[in-house]
């Protein structure tokens, strides 16, 4: 059998498919825990982050004296004593600590390292700064502005991409309907419970630092501090875990960096944690997008065409702009499959909140333009939203509707619609309508998406694991992408338990230290389980593929068996699993593939949600919610369960209260007090379903799910509002008072 | 970062509290405080009024008169528990405020004394027509009505030194209620609130109306002129709209973050309306669908 091949439900496997709780999660509980912010060593100093309060400013000196003179400071590090000022590369990946500029509230100017945190703060307010005032770039209209201010050498444009299948106005000319809408999603907040910090130690006689500090990517991290501190990528180690979080924000952010750069400085380790505030202005965001559509139907629902322009603000740096905007550009044709599309986007630099990644990675925002499209369809046309959407699906295998790529076989968005329309909660949306008291009315949503898994084609995305079996039998597997809170080593380890046919307990798993385990790309892109578990799976099956050329017994005897291959020196293994890409790329240039790198495997889900809209107050309640999952085997059902619940919960968010903002460039929502995110009051009942399915290229069948959970969530609640009163918000999020007056101006009912 | 506050004095006998408050701060449930004392406020010595819960009951019933006395100190949860059905509004007041844990916490003085004009406790009190019983320095009492205790945001009739022990409302009738606008279920500062209450008469007029709002003027305010539209009527759709319509004078709300004066007149208006809906079965649970064999299995 070929690796992956292994059939589901065939030989029902003692550990997929079986929940499995986290194996941290007594610790959680407890606070047994030691979170990378928790870590406390000998003789440790205590870190603050000088940070810019306005949005542009030049920079024409920084005295750091008084700052130094404080009794209690042992160092104070700026843009001059950073070997390599620079978070990457390129010079729009942006400085380390800004030295002739700052771009944005929450810039990091300055690091103080002293005796203890308070003394450390004060210092901050001792450093002298002297700035002018720059005119503020507040978003992408004044970005594109002829006369604006260009934030880098190479404009304010950071990112863009276009790509068509063909003429879309002329399709639009032959449709039944034509929609041209706009809509705007705003940017989000991570709110990962830890926030960012960690300690790092520097150890002067092997010039090598170690950071303990939450990372989606600790080779990056290890590469980014390498560059900063001039210092060969060997001599840097990242602990990226135990971390409380993660949804993007530890993809882009540059506390490793920092940490570093305090410990070599002062010669000591440092300890830095962010407050919640600094994040609220610093940490990176989901992507503010301005979407419209312009897309045509046939009188029975068909779609024609649909041309998809988007506009995103990455605030100063560049983060992961560019790379969002071309996940929105493969998604901007939906999980539907139709002839001519074509997309184009751009992202700009500004000086509001800096944008990275964000789970979904520019998927939700052209998701809500497409499904309110076609839920605004439906009501024009007179078809039910649902079979309008399974008269447009696409199916596995079928050419994807913008690069015309070949899609892989267990793409199943059909089967989750069927499955959510079969539910109660679409069956009996009449029902639940009319059950609607006093003020609030009621009212049921669907929304289908789709999101690719993996980095795409062309860009040889790979993961890695190495196994040692030692002589009692136990195994130790090193693998990645790393645990973010998601527990991925509980479903490496159920991977492995049943691919070597081992009892789970002699399975020891690690992630996240780049000392130890192999360069696996990032937690990122619905990635972890799908190309993780496949390394680990690669890793298991070699080792049994060993065994049986050595005729020895593994699953009788492992310790026998370990005993033997230490003796051979044969007992450790290396592999990796390289994420395949599409078998045929459509009429993407082949030069060009890993520019648009559309996706061989995709993650689906549909959801069904019910709403009650009080038309006194505009206030909108989310009682209950289907969630139909296509994610292959779920490898531990429970992990992916709580995987849907929270995505749902983010999306949620979005859709109806959480919105980052900036006005002037400065953050206008602070704190949790005014940034809003759901609590367990506003969580709706969820029921999460997995459809059957398997895609041969991922471990034990099992494809990522983690962000396409996001997507439907703000359309389907669209409109179940639009069901609910007749009008179908475009702009997230629905607050309160954006409900009223859209019910006040359209008073429909 | 958060000042350090080198003293907690905790008194058991309210005797003791005057004479250790010179030169410190009461605390309470510390829900407001500690927020403050986070942003930066120096609080050198905190006078903790919580275990004075002990020493009394959290709502004592005048069984001649039906006036309740209200504890400034006890949790709103024991509040809520002690009024009960003798003060509807002020239970359900309650019962949207902040989160159980909060709850648990957070008193009636703390939100008083907090002097916000968003209090979700102020509309029902105020509405009821609340006294504040204050202890004065040198162990005095003085009464002042809450109408006048509310001088403007962050801004009450309390001298240093002084603290209130509790509030006063004369019987509140049998119908009475309280809704609240936040930017969610739990956990959010009101954008606007509305306590109301009435006598409903046999003949269906209502009499005594009370009506009172919150985060629409610098104080909570009495929404006197709709009431008085209301007063000794059957509240038809005629008499609903005629109420409606004459909200604007009594409040004056501002733009902010959290929503637009436009909005806060707007939902002034609705939340008067649904407030004046005939009264329904009650609030049904939010309705669910059982789970499917399917969910049941996986
Ligand atoms: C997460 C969160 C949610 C919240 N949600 C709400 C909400 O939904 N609605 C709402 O109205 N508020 C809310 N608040 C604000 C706060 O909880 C309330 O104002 C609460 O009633 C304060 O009571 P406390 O006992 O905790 O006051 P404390 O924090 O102990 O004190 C607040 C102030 O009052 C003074 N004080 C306290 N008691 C007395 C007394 N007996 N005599 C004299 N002075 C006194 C203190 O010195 C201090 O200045 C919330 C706060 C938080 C942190």
């Amino acid at each position: 059998m070929t690796p992956g091949a292994h059939a589901v439900g065939t030989s029902p496997a003692p550990w997929v498919g079986r929940s499995r709780p986290s194996l941290e999660g007594n610790d959680i509980v407890t606070g047994a825990i030691t979170y990378v912010t928790d870590r406390r060593e000998e003789g440790m100093l205590h870190g603050y982050v000088l940070r810019s309060t306005v949005p542009h400013a030049r920079i024409d000196g920084i005295d750091v004296s008084a700052a130094l003179a404080l009794p209690g400071v042992v160092t104070v590090v700026t843009a001059a004593d950073v070997p390599v000022n620079a978070l990457g590369p390129r010079d729009v990946d942006g400085p380390a600590l800004a030295d002739t500029v700052v771009r944005q509230v929450g810039e990091a100017i300055a690091l103080i390292a002293a005796t203890d945190a308070r003394t450390a703060e004060a210092a901050a307010g001792l450093i002298g700064l002297d700035l002018t005032a720059l005119p503020v770039v507040d978003g992408p209209a004044a970005a594109a502005a002829p006369d604006a201010p260009q934030l880098h050498e190479s404009g304010n444009v950071s990112g863009a991409i276009a790509f068509s299948s063909g003429d879309v106005e002329a399709a639009l000319a032959d449709a039944h309907l034509v929609l041209r809408r706009s809509v705007h999603t705003p940017a989000q907040e991570h709110v990962a419970i830890e926030t960012p910090g960690g300690v790092a130690r520097w150890d002067a006689d092997a010039t090598s630092v170690t950071i303990w500090c939450g990372s989606q990517n600790p080779g990056l991290h290890q590469r980014k501090v390498a560059r900063a501190l001039d210092i060969p990528q060997e001599s840097v180690r990242m602990i990226a875990n135990p971390v409380g979080g993660a949804f993007g924000s530890r993809n882009d952010d540059p506390m490793p960096v920092f940490l570093a750069l305090l410990a070599r400085r002062a010669g000591a380790p440092v300890h830095v944690h962010m407050t919640r505030e600094d994040v609220m202005a610093a940490g990176a965001k989901r992507h503010p997008f301005w979407t419209s559509i312009d897309i045509g139907f046939a009188a029975d629902g068909r779609i024609l065409g649909s041309a998809v322009r988007a506009v995103a603000d990455t605030g100063p740096i560049i983060t992961s702009g560019p790379n969002v905007m071309k996940t929105s550009a493969e998604m901007s044709t939906g999980p539907y499959g139709f002839d001519v599309a074509s997309f184009d986007g751009t992202v700009y630099y500004t000086n509001n909140a800096n944008a990275g990644a964000f789970r979904g990675y520019g998927v939700p925002q052209v998701a809500f333009a497409i499904e309110n499209a076609i839920t605004e369809a439906a009501h024009e046309l007179g078809l039910d939203p649902a079979e309008v959407r399974l008269r447009n699906v696409l199916d596995g295998g079928d050419r994807h509707s913008l690069y015309r790529h070949r899609t892989t076989t267990s793409l199943n968005v059909r089967a989750t619609l069927r499955t959510a329309v079969e539910h109660p909660l679409w069956a009996q949306r009449r029902q639940w309508q009319a059950g609607a008291v006093g003020p609030w009315r009621r009212g049921t949503g669907i929304a289908v998406a789709m999101k690719g898994v993996g980095m795409g084609s062309g860009t040889g995305d790979t993961a890695r694991a190495r196994l040692h079996i030692d002589d009692r039998g136990h195994v130790i597997i090193w693998a990645g992408p790393n645990h973010t809170g998601q527990s991925i080593q509980t479903t490496y380890g159920q991977v492995a338990a049943d691919a070597l046919g081992l009892p789970i307990e002699t399975i020891d798993v690690r992630v996240g230290d780049t000392g130890e385990v192999p360069e696996s790309g990032p937690t990122a892109a619905s990635r972890s389980t799908y190309a993780g578990g496949a390394a680990v799976r690669a890793a298991c099956d070699e080792l049994v593929e060993r065994c049986r050329g050595l005729g020895l017994p593994l699953a009788t005897d492992a310790a026998g068996v370990g005993t033997k291959l230490v003796e051979l020196g044969e007992a450790e293994v290396n592999a990796e699993f390289r994420l395949p890409d599409t078998d045929d790329i459509g009429i993407v240039p082949p030069e060009q593939l890993a520019t648009f790198a559309p996706h061989r495997v995709y993650g689906t889900c549909t959801q069904v949600v019910r709403v009650e809209v009080n038309t006194l107050t505009g206030e909108v309640r989310v009682p209950e919610l289907l969630c139909v999952l296509d994610c292959g085997t779920p490898i531990n059902p429970a992990a992916t369960i709580g995987q849907a619940e929270g995505g749902i919960l983010q999306g949620l968010g979005m859709a109806i209260m959480e919105d980052h903002r900036v006005s002037e460039g400065i953050p206008r929502t602070t704190s949790l007090e005014n940034y809003l995110v759901p609590t367990i009051a506003d969580t709706p009942r969820m029921h999460t379903l997995f459809i059957e399915g398997s895609e041969d290229s991922g471990p034990f069948g099992a494809k990522g799910m983690s962000e396409v959970v996001v997507v439907p969530t703000p359309p389907a609640i669209a409109a179940a509002i639009r069901d609910a009163v007749g009008v179908l918000p475009q702009e997230l999020p629905v607050t309160p008072e954006r409900m009223l007056a859209l019910i006040e101006e359209a008073p429909c009912m | 970062m958060t000042p350090a506050t080198p003293t907690l004095l905790r008194p058991t006998d309210p005797a003791d509290v005057s004479r250790l408050l010179a030169g410190a701060r009461a605390v309470a449930g510390g829900t407001d405080l500690l927020v403050q004392r986070r942003a930066g406020a120096e609080m050198p010595t905190l006078v903790d009024l919580s275990g004075l819960a002990g020493t009394r009951p959290a709502v004592v019933r005048d069984d001649a008169t039906g006036e309740l006395t209200l504890s400034a100190v006890h949790p709103l949860t024991d509040i809520a528990d002690g009024a009960a059905r003798a003060f509807p509004a002020l239970t359900a007041a309650i019962g949207q405020f902040a989160s159980t844990t909060i709850r648990n916490r957070a008193t009636i003085g703390g939100n008083l004394v907090t002097g916000s004009p968003a209090a979700d406790t102020a509309p029902a009190l105020l509405a009821a027509g609340a006294v504040v019983d204050i202890v004065t320095p040198d162990g005095a009492r003085r009464t002042v009505d809450l109408a006048d205790f509310l001088l403007g945001p962050r801004r009450v009739d309390l001298a240093v030194g002084e603290w209130v022990t509790s509030v006063r409302v004369p019987q509140p009738p049998a119908e009475g209620g309280f809704r609240k606008i936040g930017g969610r279920r739990a956990q959010a500062i009101s954008f606007l609130n509305l306590a109301w209450q009435w006598h409903r008469e046999p003949d269906g007029r209502l009499t005594g109306v009370r009506l009172a709002m919150g985060s629409v003027a610098p104080t909570v305010v009495r929404l006197r002129t709709a009431a008085a539209a209301l007063e000794a009527q059957i509240p038809t759709q005629d008499v609903v709209d005629a109420a409606v319509a004459v909200i604007d004078a009594d409040i004056s709300p501002i733009d902010d973050l959290r929503a637009s004066a436009h909005y806060r007149r707007r939902c002034a208006r609705g939340l008067l309306r649904e407030a004046l809906l005939p009264p329904s079965p009650g609030e049904r649970p939010d309705q669910y669908v059982t789970p499917t064999t399917r969910e049941k299995n996986q």
